[in-house]
């Protein structure tokens, strides 16, 4: 297990680096680079950049030195050089953004937009674990009932769902439809009350987080119903829930006690692989319910090309990811002791 | 009932249902699966017959009939500008057809060759394959789309400005090139792994053994021996996935990276419409419901597919 975890932990820091380089060189050698855009937008025009400028410009961010240093410089820093200032991302400076929160530091910046992610992706996470598994579990037990068919749709329903449509249409249903009749509506969107008496209160926060927690959740609480379906149904075909029957155990007994905690043990793995969108969030989610998360300032950096912002988003996200792969595998040796790694 | 001379010179009775008419007679004999795959066709049907079909231009706007209900005479409506919504819709049908099959090619024509190449040779072949496909991996997907939609598509317009290619930039029809690089870089390492999967599992049976021992020529092996055997699985995945193109052909026009308006896509059709619609709400319903009822509706029948042939193709998978 040690040598495993050993050899996992090697590779999984070279995919990292690797890929952290591939993402540096991706963004800084299309064509015109990072200020590509300014180059555009004056280039037929009075207020057009000045080839002095935009040296001046390309020596405040550090653009005028060659690619393969100004990479060291992004992931050690230069205070070791003549002159440098930056510490290295490695080094807790993760560099100031250049356009979403002009001069804020990534860091800052960041940790503002988290703590909404967190709230929203763990609300839908823990929606989709309340209701997938107990609708998993009544399809399998009661397979090719009318019951399991109509959660089969539901299923299909949840996984094919255009997630803009279908967060729209709540908008256009619970938002504005019910004020327009009259009746107490949910807000369309934000996190919170602009103004008001209860503006940010629990109560309010929670209104604004019940229909992108739900529009959120419903993809997984379909896939995740369906793991649990056909998780359910390898394990009642077992031995040993064969022999618990024969016995004399009660049915709700085998189905709790024998069948659903052995089920669980592959849906682990497919939970612990979605905790890095913790971090992430949802991007459209997040953007027609104007959620000011990660995945919205991810957006926001990708369109106005924020690159600070988007190589540390980029960055966490693959170790997140690769981080997520080698828990769920491990995770998985403890809880299933037939499985053993060397 | 034919008989067949084996090259033995044993008569052999014609095997009356070949495998391929078998899985298509369990496909046709399942009801979702049916429906999913009339949809598609009409879907196929609108892409290729949108200019006979679609009544009026896609991008034909006329400010004096903007924002009209479904009538005789526009069965969508139109939109803000008084464009007609069936139009295009039905060109948008267009749109993602065509993105759905080039990205179809590019997947296939990445995976395929370099998932049997990393199961066939291992070594360091398999090594370099499957590394980047672990690259790939590391980033969550959708995440990394709209990643490489966005910092490609500056480079691909400056490039077709220095070629002197003005009119092209300026089209829009380099949007689709940008969305198919997307999603065609990105979805050929899951296909890979699974034929490298499949090589491997397949590549020490006698037949091929046999092959290797009387001298086909190695590429023979791999194209006529290995891949027909391993491919059932990757027409699964392949069918599974094309909802999954369809719709993040939506999300990245939703957001504004993908195809850009005019050029007609049903994800900027909602998105457009959608950020006009709240303004006029409640009159307007058609502009946000029509659009994504088609999109979803397209996305279920590719799903509905997608079933029907796993259960076609395993049968003894299905429980």
């Amino acid at each position: 297990m040690v040598n495993y975890l050993i050899r996992r932990l090697f590779s999984m820091t070279i995919v990292i680096i690797v890929s952290s380089f591939l993402i540096y060189m991706m963004l800084n050698l299309a064509p015109g680079g990072p200020l590509w855009e300014l180059t555009q937008a004056g280039s037929s025009r009075e207020s057009a950049l000045t080839r002095e400028d935009y040296a001046r410009l390309e020596k405040m961010l550090g653009l005028d030195k060659p690619m393969h240093l100004r990479y060291i410089i992004w992931l050690a820093g230069d205070d070791w050089l003549d002159g440098g200032t930056r510490k290295g991302v490695i080094r807790g400076d993760w560099g100031e953004s250049w356009r979403v929160a002009q001069g804020m530091s990534v860091m800052e910046l960041i940790s503002s937009r988290i703590g909404n992610t967190i709230i929203l992706s763990g609300a839908a996470l823990l929606l989709s674990l309340i209701i997938a598994i107990p609708v998993g579990i009544i399809a399998a037990v009661k397979q090719y009932s009318k019951l399991d068919y109509a959660l089969t749709a539901f299923a299909f329903f949840g996984v094919a769902m255009p997630v803009f449509w279908f967060g729209l249409m709540l908008i256009l249903v619970f938002s504005l439809q019910f004020k327009a009749w009259g009746l107490p509506a949910l807000p369309p969107g934000g996190t919170e009350s602009l103004f008001g008496p209860d503006q940010g209160s629990f109560l309010d926060r929670l209104q604004h987080l019940i229909m992108p927690a739900i529009v959120l959740s419903l993809f997984q609480t379909a896939s995740w119903s369906r793991y649990m379906r056909s998780s359910m149904l390898e394990v009642l075909k077992q031995d040993y829930v064969r022999t618990a029957r024969a016995k004399g155990v009660i049915e709700r007994l085998v189905i709790t006690k024998h069948a659903v905690r052995n089920a669980l043990i592959p849906i682990v793995t497919v939970i612990v692989l979605s905790l890095p969108s913790l971090f992430n969030g949802a991007v459209i989610t997040e953007t027609i319910f104007a959620w000011n998360g990660m995945g919205r300032l991810y957006i926001n950096a990708l369109t106005r090309g924020d690159y600070p912002v988007l190589m540390i988003f980029l960055l966490i996200s693959a170790i997140l990811v690769v981080a997520a792969n080698l828990l769920a595998d491990v995770v998985y040796t403890f809880i299933d002791p037939r499985i053993r790694y060397s | 009932m034919t008989q067949t001379r084996s090259p033995a010179g044993i008569d052999l009775p014609h095997r009356a249902r070949s495998p391929q008419r078998r899985v298509v007679g369990r496909l046709l004999r399942n009801p979702p699966a049916l429906i999913g795959l009339g949809v598609v066709a009409a879907m196929i049907l609108c892409a290729i017959f949108a200019p006979q079909l679609a009544p009026y231009a896609y991008d034909a706007q006329d400010l004096s009939i903007a924002r009209q209900a479904p009538s005789p005479a526009h069965w969508f409506g139109t939109d803000d500008l008084g464009r007609d919504m069936l139009s295009r819709i039905i060109w948008g049908a267009r749109s993602a057809v065509f993105v759905i099959v080039m990205v179809m090619i590019v997947n296939l024509g990445l995976g395929v060759p370099l998932g049997a190449a990393a199961g066939y040779f291992g070594g360091w072949v398999e090594t370099v394959v499957m590394r980047a496909a672990d690259i790939l991996f590391a980033f969550p997907g959708l995440l990394f789309v709209f990643f490489i939609a966005a910092t490609i598509k500056p480079a691909i317009l400056t490039w077709a400005r220095e070629a002197g290619w003005r009119d092209l930039a300026n089209s829009g029809y380099l949007d689709y090139a940008v969305v198919i690089i997307a999603l065609g870089v990105i979805g050929w390492a899951g296909l890979a792994r699974m034929v490298r999967a499949q090589v491997l599992a397949v590549k020490e049976r006698e037949y091929v053994i046999g092959a290797q021992a009387i001298g086909v020529p190695t590429w023979k092996i791999i194209a006529r021996h290995i891949l027909p055997n391993a491919l059932a699985p990757v027409i699964v995945a392949l069918s599974m996935g094309l909802g999954d193109i369809a719709l993040s052909e939506g999300y990245l026009s939703f957001l504004g990276i993908g195809l850009q308006p005019p050029a007609p896509s049903w994800g900027n059709i909602l998105s457009d419409n959608a950020g006009r619609y709240w303004r006029m709400f409640p009159q307007m319903i058609w502009m946000v419901w029509i659009p994504g009822l088609i999109l979803a509706a397209v996305v279920f029948a590719f799903n509905f597919l997608g079933d029907g042939l796993n259960e076609a193709l395993n049968p003894e998978l299905v429980d």
